[in-house]
């Protein structure tokens, strides 16, 4: 084994945990402003993922308005989440449990709606970040195009989250409201936009990331049903649940762990080695292996 | 308060009754107009969801058997369930299959592990089970089940043509292997492990990659460290994709040779360019000249919209007439009898003879085929 | 004249109950109904964990799957009888609960739920993976049908046995419900900190609750084993474990019957949803989604609580709420 192979396998390792860290942003930022769980926070990338594909593959719309007509499209699909499942749960009684099962139950049901409208079939992505077989070349290591475009989304949007929760009034009604909505309310913050809005907001960056991913992971239904949600969860949580970087460190260390599990372990058995090291983590490390960078919370 | 009485035992029995709702009776099939079949086939779910091509190829020979009459005057009713391409579901349709509905044959699972789960259901129902899954662990050797019949070429067949030309035509000694965590995957890998040991070779390296990786760096510089000189593709077809295009980026240069899932559009439209060059074992190949298969073809894509057929729609095409011709054969549509006439016809389906042999497989044909980019260049036919 | 009507309301029941396999047309039924009760039985052990004791698992597949493959693998392989696979499988789904409360002390809500996601993953990548041991992908068969005697085991004669077990395990929950480690659960699940000012040793009421549900799952799964004849992986995937969590959420958690109504409805509903209308094969699945969402949106204290509220009005009596201070429940056999 050279170097050249295992500097190889750790890119691969940290552009997957790249992707992994995406989806965790969008729980993070979820959590950090209405302190809810989307079981179904995956669906927004599926769903954003196979609207481009209709509108751009099926109905024959160019690129640009393909993309704001599928990321305008989930971004309405937060506010119905909002209001046809989190408020009426919420008004007859239901707590966290409820939310958790029926957005489960959503994310199923987002799965059985794509397939019996586009079938099961896996379709390639078009190339809108270039020919994806295009490679990159650094050093005696190669990458595929695609994924310099996601690590360049992932530092704008870690550093549109940060600034959005940490600098800006909103972010802070959004933290605000999440902490305790009653407190909030009572100190002038209208709790019912920052609630839309964090809505609105979660699905769209998980439905950009979404978009992002799809030259890897295909216009599939395993972009809304497979083990990349878990993972998104694992990432956030890794992380600490608090910071936009947390889910990316996260995820990149997800990534590497379950590559060089393959590398040095055993291919076969890299998920659970992987599962294990979450569980490891949660028990040993609740808040997070990364909550240092956090100011406390 | 009798008024009360009432209306909660009416309320009992509405709660009860959808449990006698649907299907059963005793439908008996003897000379009716409507013979009802069912298909068995994955539409949701882990792994090959082919249930579309299946359902589409059946629905394609039942449509032109009835606007040609029909079978003896009777005409084919098909009923499809989603069988979720696992033992378990398919277990619940293949009961409701053959005892609430009373289908006379079914049709399915297609799914290898699915089929070793139910068959035996066939067995006790005695009604005909032709299936186009390919596990030799079913075959009439092992399992000496009268009811189930193959309809294509198992695997044991394939994976010896695919280790064949590998080590005849590649000159190949040291064979690497990916594959899935599927059924189909490691009873493949199996299969290749002792014909490959057949011809005194072994396996250097096996790598897995489980459904929905998105990533096979690890494994590849794994196989590569090990120096293979062939990889052999034993895995579905979007880790296949994955596979082929990081083996092209890492420069791993070996001839590639998949097995069937990667001889399919699925698997060539993910890979694009990687998949030049690849060589796979198919059960059926589109782009194959021969008029049967060409008719079939056109016939296919005229009725689903341009579609093109994939592996399995062909198979289960012509299994529905065979079907029709054991129920002629036979002169009733009484499923022992079924059963008896298809241990004994003969009939010329899309890819040639189809003919029941000792394994109780219908047919033995696979091709050798190399991917130039657009279609799939058939080497050798067999 | 009321007392009366429940009555008949609940002897009619119960006689439906008894004669269902016959009043069913074919053997089809029966399995769906067979596989409804095996699924009554992990979810009251959920609606148990969930409900009473305030612990979310999202992994009882995990144990669903340890009690299924063990009793298969001692029993087809090892020659051992039924009764003992079973048990030895209800006692290692149990161990296993049991250690997996001890991440429920430190973790609450979301990063427990993940905890138990990953148990179950886990659970189920081992089976693919130790195929020596389970079969793996190809599956575990042969494995041999319940007897007595040289009687073997009809799929109605596993409808009673499943009853039986069905109606001991809610009558058992009802017995601990209303005794002492029932209230520590409530306690516990109302306000931890305060129960524990109280002297109650919650961690010792969330071992229970996690032993109890996981025995229950294990028993489920053993019981599958034997009536299905061969165990393949699927089934314990987790979309199945988020399954069961549904069929207690929709039941009602705060019902003993909730995992009852929750196990029968979530069962028969993709059965009966399979309408044969040619091109629907796969909508199904998003009906039954669809109503599930619908059922917890609209009814989030779940079906039981509905049903029960219009049972109540019916006999005008109060629909006592489920919170033991409302004193002993004077319903019948399954409440």
């Amino acid at each position: 084994m050279e170097l050249n192979d295992i500097l190889q396998n750790a890119v691969a390792g940290v552009s997957i945990g790249a992707t992994y860290g995406l989806i965790g942003l969008g729980v993070v930022f979820l959590w950090q402003s209405i302190n809810r769980i989307n079981f179904a926070n995956i669906s927004s990338a599926m769903l954003s993922v196979y609207l481009f594909f209709a509108f751009n593959t099926l109905a024959g719309l160019p690129y640009i308005p393909s993309f704001i007509a599928s990321i305008a499209l989930v971004a309405v699909y937060g506010l119905f989440l909002r209001y046809l499942i989190y408020e009426p749960i919420t008004r007859k009684g239901g707590g966290r449990l409820e939310f958790v099962v029926a957005t489960l139950m959503l994310c199923v049901f987002w799965l059985s709606v794509i397939n019996a409208v586009f079938g099961g079939l896996p379709k390639p992505f078009p190339p809108v970040f270039g020919d994806p077989s295009h490679l990159v070349h650094f050093g005696g290591l190669s990458l595929p195009g695609v994924y310099l475009w996601i690590f360049l989304v992932v530092v704008i949007l870690i550093g549109f989250l940060h600034f959005l929760l940490r600098k800006t009034l909103i972010g802070k009604k959004l933290r605000a409201t999440a902490q305790n909505k009653e407190a909030a309310e009572l100190m002038g913050i209208n709790v019912n936009l920052t609630t839309s809005l964090a809505f609105v907001l979660a699905t769209t960056l998980v439905g950009t990331a979404g978009i992002l991913l799809a030259p890897v992971y295909f216009v599939s239904l395993e972009l809304g049903g497979g083990s990349i949600g878990v993972k998104g969860f694992a990432s956030a949580v890794m992380g600490g649940l608090i910071d936009p970087y947390g889910a990316i460190l996260g995820g990149v260390t997800i990534g590497i762990i379950e590559n060089f599990s393959i590398l040095f372990i055993s291919s076969t058995y890299k998920d659970i080695i992987a599962f294990v090291v979450l569980v490891t983590v949660l028990l040993w490390k609740p808040r997070g292996i990364f909550n240092w960078i956090s100011k406390g919370d | 308060m009798k008024t009360k009485a009432t209306v909660v035992l009416l309320a009992l029995l509405l709660a009860v009754s959808p449990l006698f709702a649907g299907g059963g009776g005793e439908k008996k099939a003897e000379a009716p107009k409507v013979l009802k079949i069912a298909l068995s086939a994955p539409f949701t779910g882990l792994g090959s969801i082919l249930g579309e091509y299946i359902k589409e190829g059946a629905l394609l020979a039942v449509d032109e058997i009835n606007a040609a009459g029909g079978v003896n005057g009777a005409k084919f009713d098909l009923v499809v369930y989603d069988d979720q391409a696992n033992a378990s579901t398919a277990s619940t349709v293949v009961r409701r299959a053959l005892y609430d509905d009373n289908a006379i044959a079914i049709f399915g699972p297609n799914m290898s592990s699915a089929v070793i789960g139910v068959h035996t259901l066939a067995q006790q129902a005695k009604k005909p089970m032709l299936v186009g899954a390919t596990s030799p662990s079913f075959g009439y050797d092992k399992v000496k089940n009268e009811y189930l019949f193959r309809l294509r070429a198992d695997d044991g067949v394939k994976v010896a043509q695919q280790a064949k030309y590998i080590v005849e035509n590649l000159k190949a000694k040291k064979p690497g292997v990916i594959y899935g965590s599927t059924d189909y995957c490691t009873s493949a890998l199996a299969v290749a492990k002792e014909t490959f040991a057949k011809y005194g070779i072994q396996i250097v390296a096996q790598e897995q990659m489980k459904e929905g990786d998105k990533d096979a760096t690890g494994q590849i510089l794994k196989l590569k460290n090990a120096g293979i000189d062939v990889l052999v593709g034993l895995t579905h077809e979007p880790e296949g994709a994955v596979a082929v295009k990081q083996v092209r980026q890492l420069k791993l240069d070996v001839p590639i040779v998949g097995f069937s899932a990667w001889g399919v559009p699925a698997f060539t439209d993910l890979a694009g360019e990687a998949a030049v060059g690849v060589v796979s074992v198919q059960g059926f190949n589109p782009a194959d000249t021969t008029p049967a298969v060409k008719k079939f073809v056109d016939a296919y894509k005229a009725k689903w919209n341009g579609k093109e057929p994939s592996d399995p729609a062909q198979c289960y095409y012509d299994g529905v007439y065979l079907l029709k011709k054991a129920i002629e054969t036979a002169g009733e549509a009484d499923p022992v009898k079924i059963a008896e006439a298809l241990k004994k016809i003969e009939y010329m389906g899309v890819q040639g003879r189809m003919k029941l042999d000792g394994l109780h497989n219908f047919t033995d044909v696979c091709y050798i085929s190399e991917f130039d980019g657009k279609i799939w260049k058939v080497i050798a036919k067999l | 004249m009321r007392r009366n009507l429940k009555k008949i309301f609940i002897a009619t029941f119960s006689l439906i109950l008894l004669v269902l396999p016959f009043l069913f047309r074919n053997d089809y039924q029966v399995y769906v109904m067979n596989r409804a009760l095996i699924h009554v039985i992990l979810a009251s052990g959920l609606v148990f964990l969930t409900g009473f004791a305030g612990q979310i698992s999202l992994g009882q597949a995990g144990f669903y799957a340890l009690g299924a493959y063990t009793s298969a693998i001692l029993t087809s392989r090892l020659g051992v009888p039924i009764p003992l696979g079973i048990a030895s499988g209800v006692l290692l789904s149990t161990v296993a609960g049991l250690v997996l409360a001890v991440p429920s002390f430190k973790l609450k809500a979301f990063f427990l739920s993940l905890v138990t996601i990953a148990f179950g993953q886990i659970v189920w990548l081992l089976l693919l993976n130790l195929d020596s041991l389970t079969g793996g992908p190809g599956g575990l068969f042969s494995i041999p049908m319940m007897r007595f005697g040289s009687f073997v085991f009809t799929n109605t004669a596993y409808y009673y046995l499943f009853l039986i077990f069905t109606v001991l395990t809610v009558e058992i929950m009802r017995r601990i419900k209303f005794s002492h480690i029932g209230r520590q659960l409530f306690a516990v699940n109302d306000d931890e900190i305060a129960a524990e000012t109280c002297g109650i040793d919650s961690r010792k009421a969330k071992v229970f609750a996690f032993g109890f549900s996981a025995g229950l799952a294990g028993l489920a799964g053993g019981f599958y084993a034997h009536m299905a004849g061969f165990l393949t992986p699927e089934p314990f995937v987790f979309f199945e474990s988020s399954n069961f969590v549904a069929m207690a959420v929709l039941g009602g958690l705060r019902r003993l019957c909730g995992g009852v109504i929750g196990g029968v409805t979530l069962t028969w509903l993709p059965e009966l949803l399979r309408l044969n209308i040619r091109g629907f094969e796969n909508y199904y699945l998003i009906i039954n989604a669809g109503i599930v969402i619908l059922i917890v949106v609209f009814l989030p204290n779940g079906l039981g609580e509905k049903l029960f509220a219009l049972l109540g009005k019916l006999w005008k009596e109060d629909p006592q709420h489920e919170t033991l201070r409302s004193g002993v429940d004077r319903r019948g056999k399954l409440q």
